[in-house]
């Protein structure tokens, strides 16, 4: 493994060179969400990273693979079924008129 | 003295007697007089925090700190971050270095912030102009309290309303008070048919006329469905028409007396019709058992949570 030169970039990232979290991954942004937030916050406005900025582009991607799958018609439906507004005798193990 | 049974002094109560009314207590009272005095009177809430309510708070907490930042001034981009960046820390214990909000399948700390992300660029390009008040301040995170005509006579001075309206906007010429609430359900005309009549957006109408003197003509509901693998959005206009404030308002006085009769005599009858409704009453494994063996059950299961209408806001 080399040494670092007087000459190697420096490690810090900073708002001139890309964050490494730029092109964020569904694993990274299960580790952001791990993060304590201030921790990040923090780190964003001292070191130019841009984790939180990280986490919106991340949703955002996935809300645009989302709308182009229900475009395409391949998103089940993962929402709870609604209730039924009320019981009926046979939701209640009687059946037959009262 | 029993701690449990004990009234809370409050700006909002004179003893037993709620002077100074929020929708979340009057919806109370009309749902169930015994929910109404366990919830609101006792302050008595479950130990286990409502995933609904918390998730609601946070979503109208993450509302009122874009439309304020974006009436400042600030461009959708960095709003969404600043608002993103609140919500992380809101939902972070810092102490145990977790988060505080786990929620369950549908409505938890990563449902929040993509519904919040995905919320605000769906209305990015939003039709709804913020309004502005006389003063010149933008109308958002408004907070009322206006005396009514109706007298307490346990007080000798008049019942107040009160409450907090995210925002008041013009849509095509006409204000309304904008309100988001989140389901689990796939959003249907059913989903917004619940919303007539409904007491919060009635009063809330008739705030925004009487606190604030914007003729608005009722609520435009943005309903945000939260799946598990996605969050999607409806918006709805909602109408008031004047003589359903009126009838809303005449109807007030029955039951603020209500209230004060349940209070005067401390009786607070069980509603038993309304035990199924809402996802199930909190209360109801409490109201099932006989009553000289229900303290246990309250006090093993439920905690203090006093409950001011004046200073705290819980309406979702």
């Amino acid at each position: 493994m080399d040494e670092p030169t007087a000459k190697s970039p420096p490690i810090m990232p900073s708002a001139a060179t890309p964050s490494p979290l730029a092109e964020a991954s569904p694993t990274s942004l299960d580790e952001l969400f791990s993060r304590p937030p201030r921790d990040m916050i923090r780190e964003d406005h001292l070191t130019g990273s841009r984790n939180i900025e990280s986490i919106v582009r991340e949703l955002r991607r996935q809300r645009e693979r989302w709308a182009l799958d229900e475009a395409a018609g391949k998103v089940r439906a993962t929402a709870a079924r609604p209730k039924k507004a009320t019981l009926t005798l046979k939701d209640l193990g009687i059946d037959g008129e009262l | 003295m029993n701690d449990l049974f004990t009234i809370p002094p409050r700006s909002s109560f004179s003893g037993p007697f709620q002077l100074a009314w929020d929708s979340t207590s009057l919806t109370a009272l009309k749902i169930c007089p015994r929910y109404y005095y366990y919830n609101i009177v006792l302050g008595l809430v479950p130990r286990a925090e409502s995933i609904h309510l918390r998730f609601g708070i946070e979503l109208h907490q993450a509302k009122e700190h874009y439309d304020r930042a974006r009436a400042e001034g600030r461009d959708h981009d960095t709003a969404v971050i600043d608002v993103v960046g609140s919500a992380l820390d809101r939902t972070w214990n810092y102490e145990l270095s977790r988060p505080n909000f786990l929620g369950d399948e549908y409505k938890n700390r990563f449902t929040l912030i993509r519904t919040i992300v995905w919320y605000f660029d769906e209305y990015k390009n939003d039709p709804l102009v913020t309004l502005r008040l006389a003063e010149g301040r933008p109308a958002v995170e408004l907070s009322f309290a206006f005396d009514t005509q109706y007298v307490a006579r346990s007080a000798d001075r008049p019942y107040t309303l009160c409450g907090h309206i995210d925002r008041v906007a013009e849509f095509q010429g006409s204000s309304y008070v904008c309100d988001v609430k989140t389901t689990k359900h796939t959003i249907s005309s059913q989903f917004f048919a619940q919303f007539s009549p409904h007491n919060q957006f009635t009063l809330y109408t008739l705030a925004s006329y009487i606190a604030f003197a914007l003729p608005v003509r009722g609520v435009i509901v943005d309903a945000a469905q939260v799946a598990v693998t996605f969050s999607r959005f409806e918006r709805q206009i909602v109408s008031r028409q004047r003589s359903q404030l009126d009838e809303w308002y005449d109807e007030l006085e029955m039951w603020l007396r209500s209230a004060e009769r349940y209070a005067a005599t401390a009786r607070w009858p069980m509603n038993e019709s309304s035990c199924d409704r809402y996802g199930g009453c909190p209360y109801r494994k409490v109201c099932s058992h006989a009553h000289g063996a229900r303290e246990p059950w309250l006090r093993a299961d439920y905690t203090k949570r006093i409950w001011d209408p004046l200073n705290v806001r819980g309406d979702i």
